[in-house]
């Protein structure tokens, strides 16, 4: 394989729900790159379809009605989304794992930690049974629990949430996977647990040199750990670039308005700021023009009408806003999708 | 757990001396009492059957009859049957071994049936076998348990001959050889199996549900992102949570092992307590209906303390320390 191959390539992704017998787009063309050891943090308010697409990856929609519609999810150049249950099996929890937003649910309760740690290895390894379970009480020392020796032994509703999430981490790093997803780890925990969590697998990140592809609303969590920032908004993405121009020169009207919202330590207000409005359901979808017009502040007579697209304003960063010459339809320096 | 099981057994204390009460009160409350079983008043003058009842401690005060009937009780003397002229221990032993086996093999019939259906539909939700065993399982609900008795009777005895059509023994074989075994089970297969296959439904839709309802749930996307295979995310995570509330249906199930079914052993005059309980109540057979509800009542509570106890071995949240 050549060296300047990302290692997940997200290509003009389709992804959707079949609602009534009605196919509606919750991921419409997203495309981008995460790159060997790289921490790509996906940003967005909830409903804009970042969930979604991380179980895309994973191929962990909701059988009945979800479906990756078009487009390419090249995993070390291979295609995911032509993978079967079988194959993908063989891929989920080894080279990639997952680490989800609800640490009190995504443990089975009536099976003990233990099992549920030896599960994945024993999934993806010919070890005896002794062999895995040395394993896996290695794997909690390694996320910070202490009395991993019992802890083997209990059951979720034993341990706290920070807890389970560090157990969560340990299922999802006990393969060594290449990628590790993580939708939005740090939401449902208390705020000291928070920063422990992201400070752990910050560590892992670093010692296994694994790529992160983190789903989350907090830009403290991005500030923190990105390396380059994804801003999806109604499904697509409006802004890409590396952490730094995102903080400091963002281009699209939404990415400014979300770092407006955070409230300044220096400033005194009575009222913070918000963007108003909501993310359209997928079933009141603009069929053209910009989806983020409705509320932008910069709205143009134009928006109305014509399909921003991604283009690149500078190396690396890439806006979805008509306000720049790159988003015009036909512009050069358009990013495929 | 020994510590809670002892705690539980202690406060079925008041609770039967409650129950107790309540079927001692309801067997007076019942039109004649044991004498008037017996005798013939159109033919006994009233002045012999005054003398009776003195005899007998009928015109005793209410408290003094249910003292003496406790007593006995407490002293496993359940009294004497009037009809049967045996002590009622006797009696109801002798047909509780049939309604044990018919209730525990009409309860294997139903957990096979019920757990294979049962998952299959809960794995293939909305598929045309889903539909299917849905409709056979409805339908066997809806049949009244008379109906279908007489149908397999008529169908498995008469036209196939497979199975005798009653009785719950063949006549001429000594208790307790292989053949008289062999015998028993073979009458108390037909009964078994129209018992068994009516109670069905209730099982496997139980099953069904919770497994639809299981299979959305975070933890199997977290065993699906592990890799998990599909077959053993149903048989290790899923099923292990699935079969928590059908312990209760379980509960219910262990009091109907001695309480035997009424309508299918007397259609199939088959000799259990059910049966025994109709017959009892019909003549007035005051000493046994008591001591038949009373071993209800007890099973029954036996029944929910075994599945409790059950609970705490399926489900760690609810293990008691």
């Amino acid at each position: 394989m050549s060296k300047n191959h990302a290692l997940l390539e997200i290509k003009d992704l389709h992804t959707g729900f079949d609602i009534g017998g009605e196919f509606h787009h919750a991921v419409k063309g997203v495309s981008f790159d995460v790159n060997p050891k790289e921490v790509v943090c996906v940003v967005g308010e909830s409903g804009c379809g970042k969930s979604v697409m991380s179980l895309s990856v994973m191929k962990l929609l909701p059988k009945h009605n979800g479906k990756i519609d078009k487009g390419e999810i090249l995993f070390n150049g291979k295609n995911l989304a032509d993978l079967s249950e079988k194959e993908m099996n063989r891929v989920r929890g080894k080279d990639i794992s997952m680490i989800f937003q609800e640490p009190m649910t995504a443990l089975n309760p009536v099976l003990t930690i233990g099992f549920q740690l030896d599960e994945v290895l024993l999934n993806h390894s010919k070890a005896s049974k002794e062999q895995v379970r040395k394993k896996s009480i290695q794997l909690l020392k390694d996320v910070g629990i202490s009395r991993s020796e019992q802890v083997v032994h209990e059951y979720p509703h034993q341990l706290s949430g920070g807890m389970r999430q560090r157990v969560m981490i340990a299922i999802a790093i006990a393969c060594e996977p290449a990628l590790l997803i993580a939708d939005e780890p740090t939401t449902a925990l208390d705020v000291t647990v928070q920063a422990q969590i992201l400070e752990l697998m910050k560590k892992i990140q670093d010692d296994k040199g694994m790529a992160v592809l983190m789903i989350t609303h907090d830009l403290g969590v991005v500030a923190e750990m990105a390396d380059k920032v994804v801003v999806m908004y109604a499904g697509q993405v409006v802004e890409q670039s590396d952490v730094d121009r995102i903080f400091h020169d963002p281009k699209h009207p939404y990415t400014r308005a979300l770092l407006d919202s955070i409230p300044k330590m220096e400033e005194r207000v009575d009222e913070l700021n918000t963007i108003k409005g909501i993310v359209p359901s997928l079933k009141n979808m603009p069929q053209q023009g910009c989806r983020f017009v409705d509320r932008c502040p910069s709205a143009m007579p134009e928006c109305k009408q014509i399909d921003p697209q991604l283009g690149e304003t500078n190396k690396g960063h890439a806006v979805r806003c008509l306000l720049y010459e790159t988003s015009q339809p036909g512009a050069k320096t358009e990013v495929r999708s | 757990m020994l510590i809670y099981t002892i705690r539980r057994v202690f406060i079925m204390i008041p609770i039967l001396i409650m129950i107790s009460v309540v079927v001692f009160s309801l067997a007076l409350a019942m039109p004649g009492d044991a004498l008037s079983g017996q005798i013939d008043p159109a033919i006994s003058s009233p002045e012999y059957i005054e003398e009776k009842r003195e005899e007998l401690g009928l015109n005793d005060p209410v408290h003094v009859q249910y003292a003496r009937w406790a007593t006995g009780i407490l002293q496993w003397d359940f009294g004497r049957s009037f009809i049967h002229r045996m002590d009622v221990t006797e009696v109801i032993g002798e047909r509780l071994p049939n309604t044990i086996l018919l209730s525990v093999m009409s309860l294997m019939i139903t957990y096979v049936l019920a757990f294979f259906m049962g998952r299959f539909s809960g794995r293939n939700p909305y598929t045309v076998g889903d539909y299917s065993i849905q409709g056979i399982n409805y339908l066997m609900l809806a049949i009244p348990s008379f109906v279908a008795a007489i149908f397999a009777i008529f169908i498995f005895s008469f036209q196939l001959g497979w199975f005798p059509a009653t009785g719950s023994v063949g006549s001429g074989l000594t208790p307790g050889t292989w053949d008289y075994w062999m015998s028993k089970i073979h009458h108390t297969a037909l009964p078994a199996l129209v018992l068994g296959g009516l109670t069905t439904a209730s099982y496997t839709q139980f099953l069904r549900n919770d497994i639809i309802e299981n299979s959305q749930k975070d933890y199997v996307r977290t065993a699906r992102a592990k890799g998990t295979p599909e077959g053993r995310i149903y048989n290790k995570h899923i099923l292990r949570n699935s079969v928590i509330p059908i312990i209760t249906l379980f509960g219910f199930d262990i009091a109907s092992i001695i309480g035997g079914a009424v309508i299918i052993e007397t259609v199939f005059s088959f000799r259990g307590i059910g049966e025994l309980l109709i017959s009892s109540i019909d003549r007035r057979d005051y000493s046994v209906v008591t001591a038949i509800t009373l071993m209800l009542s007890v099973a029954t509570l036996v029944g929910n303390l075994l599945a409790d106890l059950i609970y705490g071995v399926v489900d760690p949240r609810i293990r008691v320390e």
